[in-house]
């Protein structure tokens, strides 16, 4: 008995102890893994919100996660780098759902802030280029955690990032490279579907059939990840439109 | 205390160096050692993780060693291990941010690495703190030998640098065509490992021949 109640005592010490040590280097490493977490999102938003323009290969893209700012510039031979133009993210609050993460993206070019310093240019005046929605769903192997970033008048996709997936190495985990770049450029009227052995028509070619409208091409042996990133983006939209309509209604009643 | 009956410490750390060494004689942890050996970067990266996890958990195992009964010993070992496998992946995630996410689900997965379970049952649950702690080492330096083996010729072939250092071509340059694509990706990785196992053996059977030879 005595023997039993030894050995029950040793692995419940163990697992206290453990526990601890793990609870200690949470708290300490937590924040500084967030952080790293924010800056990747940051990193993505100029190829996100490009809207189908290609940034130049030599851009140097620098986050400033306090500021929630992104400047990206062009490096110039013999000087100083030329800032291209720097993107705002804003957070909006969206009524009645906190928990929903919807960001603003502005975009300030050197002759936009040259203005605002003369006055002629109200900050709010900004143009916006887009919004972004941090959203997550289950995937293969575990929850994948995406970035889909959409036009201002929210009628076509900009680009779609994954932030964060545990899909089958060599097979699922692909949707994090090229292949998601298929989903920038997509029209958002009607959800997206997938197709195996998709055939893009040729350049300059109209699309003839109906199917091929919003059709994304599976990754071969990946099917499963591909059907559930493209949920991923579809509920994104929709989670998109229900907040800025919901934006909208409160905002609306704000100004009166 | 009972006396250390085992190999002494610095046999136990030169026995995994080569004579014992994890992958190319034992054969265990062949997940890493396959998955992650693209870039010589990746392989040392891993192989720190697994030092650092070997290291402690050896130490625990074998302090606790007298109090543990053998049924209890695998639900210990893999709570040992797993503690510090997390506590690997968290302090990658945070100060080595784009090597946690290339390396993906391959930290984690230390928890299975039958490496480190073999030397808690081997040397660790029988043995000194001393002594585990030399063969913890040595087997790890014999795990990253074997990584960083694999890696080299698989990033040379596949990538022409070492060490994310171009050696062969720089990127974009049309000698670029000469790269072999294919020892970057998994057959690549199994190609080398055999390869580099029958050159294990043959070095082996060498240093026999002459054992028996001179005998």
């Amino acid at each position: 008995m005595l023997n039993y109640i030894k050995q029950g005592a040793l692995v419940i010490f163990l697992a206290l102890a453990f526990g601890g040590a793990l609870a200690a280097v949470q708290t300490q490493l937590g924040p500084m893994i967030k952080a790293n977490q924010k800056i990747e999102t940051l990193l993505a938003i100029p190829n996100l919100m490009s809207l189908g323009q290609k940034l130049p290969d030599d851009a140097i893209i620098v986050p400033d996660a306090d500021a929630m700012e992104i400047r990206v510039s062009v490096p110039v031979e013999g000087g100083e780098p030329k800032l291209m133009f720097t993107e705002l993210v804003r957070k909006i609050d969206v009524p009645n759902s906190p928990k929903t993460k919807l960001f603003e993206i502005k975009v300030l070019t050197p002759a936009m802030a040259t203005m605002l310093e003369k006055g002629v240019l109200k900050p709010e005046q900004l143009p916006v280029l887009g919004y972004m929605i941090e959203t997550n769903g289950m995937g293969y192997g575990d929850k994948i955690t995406a970035l889909v970033g959409v036009e201002k008048t929210c009628n076509w996709i900009t680009g779609v990032y994954i932030l964060d997936q545990k899909e089958t190495p060599g097979l699922g985990d692909k949707i994090r490279g090229k292949w998601s770049n298929q989903f920038a450029g997509m029209g958002c009227k009607d959800p997206l579907h997938v197709i195996k052995g998709l055939k893009k028509p040729a350049k300059g070619e109209a699309v003839t059939s109906a199917s091929q409208l919003g059709a994304i091409d599976a990754i071969a042996g990946a099917t499963i990840s591909s059907d559930a990133v493209t949920g991923i983006v579809n509920n994104a939209i929709a989670e998109i439109r229900t907040a800025l309509a919901a934006v909208k209604a409160k905002g609306g009643s704000n100004a009166k | 205390m009972p006396n250390d009956t085992g190999p002494t410490p610095m046999e136990r750390f030169i026995q995994g160096i080569l004579p014992e060494n994890p992958v190319y004689r034992q054969l265990l942890g062949m997940c890493p050692v396959l998955a992650v050996t693209s870039t010589v970067k990746n392989a040392v990266t891993m192989a720190a993780a697994v030092m650092f996890v070997l290291v402690c958990a050896n130490i625990i195992v074998s302090l606790i060693r007298n109090i543990l009964q053998p049924h209890l010993r695998i639900l210990v070992f893999t709570l040992t291990i797993a503690t510090f496998v997390t506590i690997a992946d968290r302090v990658l995630a945070a100060y080595m941010y784009d090597m946690s996410k290339t390396l993906g689900p391959y930290i984690p997965l230390i928890i299975v690495n039958c490496l480190i379970i073999c030397r808690c049952e081997v040397c660790a649950s029988k043995q000194g703190v001393v002594t585990a702690t030399f063969d913890a080492v040595g087997q790890s330096l014999g795990f990253l030998l074997a990584l960083v083996s694999m890696a080299t010729v698989r990033e040379l072939l596949a990538y022409g640098s070492w060490f994310d250092i171009a050696l062969f071509w720089k990127e974009g340059t049309p000698q670029e065509a000469y790269r072999w694509a294919l020892m970057g990706l998994a057959p690549g990785a199994f190609f080398t490992l055999g390869v580099l196992l029958g050159v294990a053996n043959w070095i082996t059977t060498l240093g026999k021949k002459k054992g028996q030879a001179s005998a």
